[in-house]
């Protein structure tokens, strides 16, 4: 990193209360973001309310008390399970599109670049719309193995956690534990260390995803060796963002699970639906915050050394071939000896 | 009897007598014994193979390396008419399957044959090993429910004139003879002990370290018994509201949750005074209620003679999912009611398992409603009844049904579909029959039932003519029709559409006018050629039905005129506002489909927007049936057994349409499942 860039550096420790305040441009990403999730989600709306239609033309369903019994409403979550597929795909492409987004929005938000435009006060950059769509599509790759990396350590944790249970079940069977220690209390520690993975892992994709695009880097596994080390210099402040995400998750399904609950019409159902309204912009702002918090971080004093690793790969597959020649140099020099 | 909890081993000896039934047409040569715990000394008994509910043994020998248990007669004597004791061969048999495997089932080739009348006395040493508890029997360390254990005699079917005893298999449960049990129980001190019958006084004092038992019950066909280091028990005499003795009802729960038993005696106290009013007196003096600890689960839900297993006690109860729900309870209320069933008029469950589980399944969710009213059964607040559950139950499997109720042997069901037949079908079948002939009658046909043929073994056929004669032939054609039809029945709405009726095109005639309707003039002659039945001045709603038939049973298209019930009169202003323009008339359809049973007549409602209600009384016996209507008022509703009396018709979502949906919940659902999207795409975009 140049002695020029570092002009602009954040000068102190704060990261995230400094990236509370919207930056130029803010609105645009959190515009783009809102219509574009909007958009994708235009599909489900209209295929939700012609099956949710076809239900109400039912008397069974339009005829039960509120809030609907337990076997009515398996009866319409049934039917409603049809949407799955779409949902899936909408999912994945979201995903995709959310890579898209975040890469623009992470080059958007370089603090240099910020800091700079406020002392120079240089409006003569490209717009956010054109650097979300130009530096999104540019890092859309990395960030998408990024996904992936982090998809395969969700996997991998998900399945140790299920030995786990199995094992420690088993075990806590033959000491003689109670059911409740056996089917609720383990469970939920259970649950809750997969929780605590989450928060780590989503935090990691974070991260990984800021110096992707704050570096240009493309090494994703070597990405994440330097993010992890950035949670060694930050070792709470690195958390924030899977905690964020993990409370803001648990917010929504409580929402879903209240407006279930009540089973709301008129005017509740209207205040419901604006509720969610309200939860998506709450996202969406909260996603440029950690994004922005994300770049201010890893721009900080202490991730100094960090930016000067090398963004070359491992060898691995250098390695392999190097050994499999090796083997094979070694197999025929011992059979061509008489 | 002897039991080593450390090795899970028993050893004992059964004097057995038995006397040939006098009506025997030949001498008898060879007599059956049950070896019951076989079914778990091996992975390929026939037991293990039909895999009782899924029972997964690899996860099980993943825990428990050794869990199998077995049942082997050492030696067994005939006492001859000489007095003396000889030597008799066994060897197993499996008649049910040829599994050469399977060793439930031996026989006993008899030194001396039997003579009709005759009494055998058979001396039969045995040592067996309990399982580590995989379904109904077993146990391990401080607690054993001890059951099937010995080698038990195989019934006589006095009928048939033969024994009729079949292996062990994974579906179906038990078939024995009524007998008079004494049974000296020998285990480690500070063991306590629960059995079948009541306490009496040893013959003789047990070893040091060792306790002894005796316990005495007559006229009951099976005895089993619980024991273990880590229970407690209370006792509570019950006067059953029915009448019956006073039944001495001793609850076995494990130490630290002796707080439960209020829960058990609530379920067992108002079970035993609904199925003595209802049903007819509990005979035995004596009930114990087991409620095993959470290791011994796979013992829970069981029922013997006098003595049943409950739910597991365990803090799991106590716990926020089932402190209030009444699930557990009605467990126990479902096994105290195979007291009646399975105790005391004993059918043979292997060949008809309904008459069991499922008239007991039937009996259980009236007993708990009996009981605990609408408070059994919720889940997050919403209620969640027995019948609906069991409905959903049946409902889950109706796609793989493939056979009647009315068909033995029991375990031979379609691969998953043996709890659906046994036990939801015939329950729900019983139900609609309440609901049809009266909750009167069913109880008037189940006391004369029980009257009957307590400790009688009796078949389907004495049910259904206990049906006949009590019921009436009209419940017992209901009956018979319902357990031997292959399908369960369906009705639904298959098409239903209303819309603007217009004159037709073309030429005809009507009062000796000719009428002549072009395309363009459709609409502004819209009455020309309107059935005058439409207008309705009669006061009668006219409505053209059509009946395919059946077999045996002539189609028809006729028209038949209803009084509509409801306030014709719609008072609201959009309803005055139509009365102030030119009336218009609609046209509506509807088709129907139904099961095409002889014997299930259901009613069907046709709703106008005018608030008229037509109401039909369909026979059910064509597989369809249509209504057509022209009248002044677009049809608003068809609902199709409103009242929910069919029970059997598990998939009610079909019976019944609207032509405007209800806007409430279309918005509600729509909008809640899109946001479920959203927040599902919201997780995946945090996580990844």
């Amino acid at each position: 990193m140049s002695e020029t860039s570092d002009r602009f550096a954040p000068r102190s420790d704060r990261f995230y209360r400094p990236a509370l305040a919207l930056a130029r441009g803010a609105l645009v990403l959190c515009g783009w973001r809102l219509l574009v999730r909007a958009l994708l989600t235009l599909p489900l709306l209209l295929s939700a309310l012609q099956v949710s239609g076809a239900l109400a033309r039912r008397p069974y369903f339009a005829d039960a008390k509120l809030p609907l019994p337990s076997v009515v409403l398996l009866h319409a979550f049934t039917k409603l399970a049809s949407l799955l597929p779409l949902v899936a795909g909408l999912a994945l492409l979201w995903l995709v599109i959310e890579q898209l987004l975040a890469g623009g929005a992470l080059s958007w938000l370089d603090p240099m670049r910020l800091s700079r435009e406020a002392v120079h006060h240089d409006t003569a950059q490209p717009s956010a719309s054109r650097t979300l769509a130009r530096d999104g599509l540019a890092h859309l790759f990395a960030l998408l193995r990024v996904s992936l990396f982090v998809a395969t350590l969700l996997f991998l944790t998900q399945r140790g956690l299920s030995l786990a249970r199995s094992s420690i079940a088993d075990s806590a069977e033959l000491a003689g534990a109670s059911g409740a220690t056996i089917m609720l209390t383990l469970p939920l520690l259970l649950t809750l260390a997969f929780l605590l993975v989450t928060v780590v892992l989503s935090s990691l994709a974070l991260h990984t995803r800021a110096i992707t695009v704050a570096d240009g880097r493309r090494r994703v596994r070597r990405t994440a060796l330097v993010a992890l080390r950035l949670w060694r210099r930050h070792p709470l402040r690195w958390l924030v963002p899977g905690l964020v995400r993990l409370l803001l998750l648990a917010a929504g399904a409580a929402l879903l699970f209240a407006w279930r609950q009540s089973a709301p019409r008129g005017a509740a159902l209207a205040g419901f639906a604006a509720a969610w309204l309200g939860y998506l912009v709450l996202e969406t702002y909260l996603w440029y915050w950690l994004l922005r918090a994300a770049r201010l971080l890893y721009a900080g004093r202490r991730a100094a050394a960090l930016r000067d690793v090398p963004d070359a790969p491992w060898g691995v597959l250098r390695l392999l071939r190097y050994l499999a020649f090796w083997r094979r140099r070694t197999t025929s020099d011992s059979t061509a000896t008489p | 009897m002897r039991l080593d909890p450390k090795s899970r081993a028993l050893e004992g000896t059964v004097h057995l007598r038995w006397r040939a039934p006098a009506s025997a047409p030949a001498p008898i040569r060879r007599v059956p014994l049950h070896l019951y715990l076989n079914a778990f000394a091996h992975e390929q008994t026939t037991w293990m193979r039909e895999s009782h509910r899924g029972f997964d043994i690899g996860e099980f020998l993943g825990r428990y390396p050794d869990p199998w248990g077995y049942s082997e007669p050492t030696a067994v004597r005939q006492r001859t008419r000489a007095g003396t004791l000889r030597a008799a061969m066994t060897y197993p048999i499996q008649p049910d399957d040829g599994n050469p495997l399977d060793r439930t089932l031996v026989e006993v080739m008899l030194v001396e044959p039997l003579a009709p009348g005759a009494t055998l006395e058979l001396v039969i040493d045995f040592k067996a090993r309990l399982p580590i508890p995989i379904a109904r029997t077993g146990g391990l360390d401080d607690y054993f429910l001890v059951a099937q254990w010995f080698p038990k005699l195989g019934a006589y079917d006095t009928r048939r004139q033969r024994f009729v005893a079949r292996q062990f298999h994974g579906p179906t449960e038990f078939f024995a003879d009524f007998a008079d049990y004494d049974v000296s129980i020998d285990v480690p001190s500070g063991f306590l002990v629960g059995a079948t019958g009541a306490r009496v006084t040893p013959r003789k004092k047990p070893a040091p370290g060792r306790r002894l038992l005796r316990y005495r019950q007559r006229a009951v066909h099976d005895f089993a018994w619980v024991t273990g280091s880590a229970l407690v028990a209370e006792r509570h005499a019950h006067r059953p509201a029915g009448g019956g003795p006073t039944v001495n009802v001793r609850y076995i729960v494990p130490r630290g949750t002796a707080h439960q038993v209020t829960r058990w005696r609530r379920a067992v106290e108002g079970g035993l005074d609904v199925l003595s009013r209802r049903v007819g007196p509990y005979p035995y003096a004596t009930l114990t209620v087991v409620a095993p600890p959470w290791r011994g689960r796979n013992t829970s839900g069981m029922e013997y003679p006098t003595l049943i297993t409950a739910i597991v006690g365990d803090d799991l109860l106590d716990s926020f999912l089932l402190a209030d729900n009444k699930v557990p309870e009605e467990v126990a209320i479902h096994e105290l009611g195979h007291q009646y069933f399975y105790g005391l008029l004993a059918s043979n469950e292997q060949v008809d398992a309904f008459l069991d589980e499922g008239f007991n399944s039937y009996w259980h969710v009236r007993t708990s409603l009996a009981v605990f009213g609408r408070e059994i059964g919720h889940v997050l607040g919403r209620s969640l009844s027995s019948l609906t559950r069991m409905q959903a139950g049946l409902s889950r499997r109706v796609g793989a049904i493939r056979e009647a109720v009315l068909r033995s042997p029991s375990n031979l069901f379609y691969p998953g579909t043996a709890v659906a037949h046994i036990y939801f079908r015939p329950a729900l079948t019983l139900r609609t029959a309440e609901r049809r002939f009266g909750r009167a009658a069913i109880d008037r046909v189940f006391s004369t039932y029980y009257a009957r043929y307590a400790f009688g073994h009796p078949k389907p056929e004495d049910f259904l003519a206990v049906a006949r004669e009590v019921g009436g032939e009209a419940l017992e054609a209901f009956l018979r029709e319902a357990f031997t039809r292959r399908d369960v029945p369906d009705f639904r709405v298959d098409a239903a559409k209303t819309a603007r009726w217009r004159s037709p095109r073309g030429r005809f005639v009507v009062g000796g006018t000719t009428h002549t309707i072009k395309t363009d003039d459709s609409r502004d002659k819209r009455d020309t050629g309107l059935d005058r039945r439409a207008r309705e001045k009669d006061g009668y709603v006219w409505v053209e039905v059509t009946d395919p038939g059946a077999v045996g049973l002539a189609g028809s298209v006729r028209w038949r005129r209803f009084k509509p019930r409801g306030d014709k009169r719609d008072s609201s202003r959009a309803a005055a506002k139509r009365e102030s323009r030119a009336r218009r008339y609609y046209e509506s359809v509807v088709r129907l489909i139904g099961p095409g049973w002889k014997h299930l007549p259901v009613s069907v409602e046709l709703r106008f927007d005018d608030g008229a209600r037509v109401h039909d009384l369909w026979d059910g016996r064509a597989t369809w049936r249509a209504y057509r209507v022209v009248r002044a008022a677009r049809l608003a509703e068809v609902r199709i057994d409103r009242a929910g009396d069919i029970a059997l018709d598990v998939d009610r979502t079909n019976n019944g349409w609207r032509r405007v949906p209800e806007r409430g919940l279309k918005r509600d659902l729509g909008l809640w499942s899109t946001a479920i999207g959203q927040w599902l795409m919201t997780a995946l975009g945090a996580w990844l």
